[in-house]
């Protein structure tokens, strides 16, 4: 008698032998008792993987997975692809995805800039004083030569995302001041290697201002951080001039101590550029944080951009609040987005702003050039005052500014800031690829989320999002604020939901923490918790 | 050769052709729902073939980053779940090859919330058929990642062999004896686990 092979067997563990075949296999199994055998072991064993396999995270895990993907969505700046992967056949992304062609493109732009290097070296010993011309033409337009993905021209008004070709330009106008635009941006100045000269050595350019700080000014495309007197002078020839309303600035030491108005006058409504009103283009890539907003964006009917993140959340309303910075001052040209609707305006020059509330309370997110981004909850009746921190790059405060909901921030905050690095490890921020920075501030964001909701699943999400930021630093020199930023979810959720399981992950959160955390307020905060963890 | 799939539609036809429309038009609510209605299906696959929350979440959750960057060139009409299964197991795939590139080092075991949440019957009950799953699982994971797609999508998607197909772009006939070839070799690990004979 010849048995029934594995393959028989299995297609009729799965239902999936028919006709002749499967009754030609049944009549055998009435009459073996070993594949009968087979076969139950065969079912069997799939209905002990199936249970093996499951894994339910929760009800609270999926009802904010849409929202998730949103923000992912958001924070890689993908919005309007799968338009423009119609009109163009393959997305901008999968450049940057692709080691392959990202290897092509960085060799281009290697061989272009050696080839500018050579051209301005011999053009130097020839013409110095058209060389001194050029350069300062540069200076001026800042023509993106660095970036192998130039955008559309990122001045040009933002339209209607209806359309791919529209959508291109308002994904990719690189208008955020977000640490990812900030990364490259230094890259382009390096890329253009053009000797000592200040402003092309650096990403953006800058000026020194009274306190003999370096302070970047606008370049057209990029993000923007203008002293307003620069507007008064004449724009060199090619450059991109920006109306003269749109305050991008933050006010200069002198101008503060002039009085610049503030407090709780209404916030400037005449800022065109800004408008007050809302902006109804909320697609993953519009709600980029720093998109300028202009008149005629609203073109886009509401109800087709309705956001992933907007759900659960209706009803209009306004937003009001004013931009301090840690000493009180006012911060012009910030921005403000409303994550929630998608709204987005800059701030008035006494760092006002009105935007549009998509519901009873969100999160908005303040952005200024120079201070680190800060998250914040808000109720849409209630005046906000957002303060914004200056920016240091890594500091080793514990829970005070944990306590602030700002002190992630700087671990992510990019690298390409001007100022203040205060002689902290910097340097571990260039092994960063741009997609590790993106989580890792997603796992910001879940903390900042944690803390305000409360939940253990929150904690539980914080912790899973940390744990994968770690996987990218682990052996670098912030694998300790990962790990610490771990245990610390883990001890809230355990806070929160007291059981022997979560007690044992923070032990093992702690333990992987405490075995190579330097000392200091971490360090501290966590024996504190190992303490409170044994009692 | 095919098996009715037991598993429910998570949308009717018509209904998610108009969504996929909608969402190639730029409609992110579209797509939203989109996400809703298969982001549980996806999650299992991406578990299953992770055994890791952490990198579940994260594959579920780039499946439909990359779906929305390529849902342009979806053809509409075509069902939408065995495409995006098949990006969860392709990005399941990279996740495998990055992983024996670079082998992770001191990673904290992960509570995996669900089971905390679990409701305690008998203990020691419990405690037995945790152990087998575990064991399970563990054997599953040394299956080759073909193979553990193959049973992931049959065994805890139940999807029918044309959709498997389909998903992972090969032949039925190539599922047939992938599955059958699948499932040998996992007894075969199990039995090495337990110590029975072959």
């Amino acid at each position: 008698m010849r048995h029934l092979t594995d393959e028989q067997l299995s297609a009729l563990a799965d239902g999936a032998l028919e006709g002749a075949a499967r009754a030609a296999a049944e009549r055998h199994l009435e009459a073996c008792d070993a594949c009968r055998q087979k076969l139950a072991g065969f079912v069997a064993q799939d209905g002990a993987l199936r249970a093996a396999l499951e894994h339910d995270p929760g009800e609270a895990y999926f009802e904010t997975f849409a929202a998730r993907v949103g923000g992912r969505l958001r924070a890689a700046g993908l919005g309007g692809a799968q338009a423009r992967a119609q009109t163009e056949g393959r997305s901008l992304a999968d450049w940057f995805r692709s080691p392959r062609k990202l290897a092509l493109v960085g060799a281009v732009a290697a061989v272009v800039a050696g080839a500018g290097i050579v051209m301005l070296i011999t053009r130097e010993a020839r013409m110095p004083a058209l060389r001194e011309r050029e350069l300062e033409a540069r200076s001026a337009q800042e023509a993106p030569a660095g970036r192998p993905a130039a955008p559309a021209p990122p001045s040009a008004p933002v339209p209607a995302p209806a359309t791919g070709t529209e959508d291109k330009a308002v994904v990719r106008a690189p208008e955020t001041p977000t640490p990812e635009t900030r990364e490259t941006s230094p890259r382009g100045g390096a890329e253009r290697g053009v000797g000592p000269g200040a402003p092309l050595n650096r990403a953006y350019e800058v000026r020194r201002d009274a306190s003999g700080e370096d302070v970047p000014v606008r370049k057209p495309g990029g993000f923007v951080y203008r002293p307003p007197e620069r507007a008064l002078a004449p724009a060199p020839p090619g450059a991109i001039v920006r109306a003269p309303k749109q305050q991008y600035a933050v006010p200069l030491e002198s101008e503060k101590k002039g009085g610049i108005p503030r407090g709780g006058a209404q916030p400037a409504p005449a800022d065109e550029e800004a408008p007050a009103a809302p902006v109804t283009d909320v697609s993953p890539g519009s709600l980029r944080p720093a998109l300028p907003v202009r008149a005629g964006t609203a073109a886009a009917p509401q109800a087709e951009r309705s956001s992933l993140l907007r759900e659960g959340m209706p009803g209009p309303g306004r937003i009001c609040g004013e931009v301090i910075d840690d000493v009180g001052r006012p911060v012009a040209g910030a921005q403000v987005v409303n994550r929630s609707s998608g709204a987005s305006v800059r701030t008035a020059a006494d760092g006002s702003f009105c935007l549009e509330a998509g519901g009873r309370s969100q999160e908005i997110a303040v952005m200024a050039v120079g201070f680190e981004p800060r998250w914040q909850t808000v109720a849409a009746e209630e005046r906000a005052r957002v303060v914004l921190r200056a920016v240091p790059v890594l500091s080793t405060q514990g829970e005070t500014a944990a306590r602030a909901g700002v002190r992630d921030a700087r671990i992510f905050g990019g690298k390409g800031q001007p100022r203040l690095s205060g002689g902290a490890p910097s340097a571990s921020f260039d092994r960063w690829d741009t997609f590790t920075r993106i989580r890792g501030k997603n796992a910001q964001r879940l903390s900042a989320l944690a803390e305000q909701v409360g939940t253990p699943s929150a904690w539980d999400s914080a912790a899973m999002e940390w744990q994968r930021v770690l996987e990218a630093v682990a052996g670098g020199p912030l694998e300790s604020r990962v790990r610490y930023e771990i245990a610390r979810a883990r001890v809230m959720g355990w806070r929160a939901d007291r059981t022997e399981i979560r007690a044992a992950t923070v032990r093992a959160a702690l333990d992987a923490f405490l075995a190579q955390a330097p000392a200091g307020a971490e360090r501290d905060a966590a024996r504190r918790w190992r303490d409170e963890l044994k009692r | 050769m095919k098996t009715a799939p037991k598993r429910s539609p998570e949308l009717e036809a018509g209904r998610e052709a108009g969504l996929v429309q909608a969402a190639q038009r730029g409609d992110s609510a579209a797509f939203a729902e989109i996400v809703r209605s298969f982001q549980r299906s996806i999650y299992r696959v991406a578990y299953a073939l992770t055994r890791n929350a952490s990198d579940a979440d994260d594959i579920a959750q780039e499946t439909f980053v990359r779906a929305y960057q390529a849902i342009g060139r979806f053809r509409v009409g075509e069902p939408l779940y065995p495409w995006l299964s098949r990006i969860a197991v392709n990005l399941a795939y990279s996740l495998h090859r990055r992983r024996k590139r670079r082998p992770e080092t001191s990673i904290e075991p992960l509570v995996e919330s669900g089971r905390q949440w679990a409701v305690e019957d008998d203990p020691a009950d419990r405690a037995a058929e945790t152990e087998q799953h575990e064991r399970l699982a563990e054997a599953f994971g040394h299956l080759s990642p073909e193979h553990r797609a193959v049973l992931t999508l049959r065994v805890v998607e139940d999807l029918s062999y044309d959709e498997i197909a389909r998903t992972l772009g090969v032949p039925v006939g190539t599922v047939m004896s992938r599955l059958s070839r699948a499932r040998v070799e996992l007894r075969a690990l199990m039995r090495a686990r337990t110590g029975e004979g072959p």
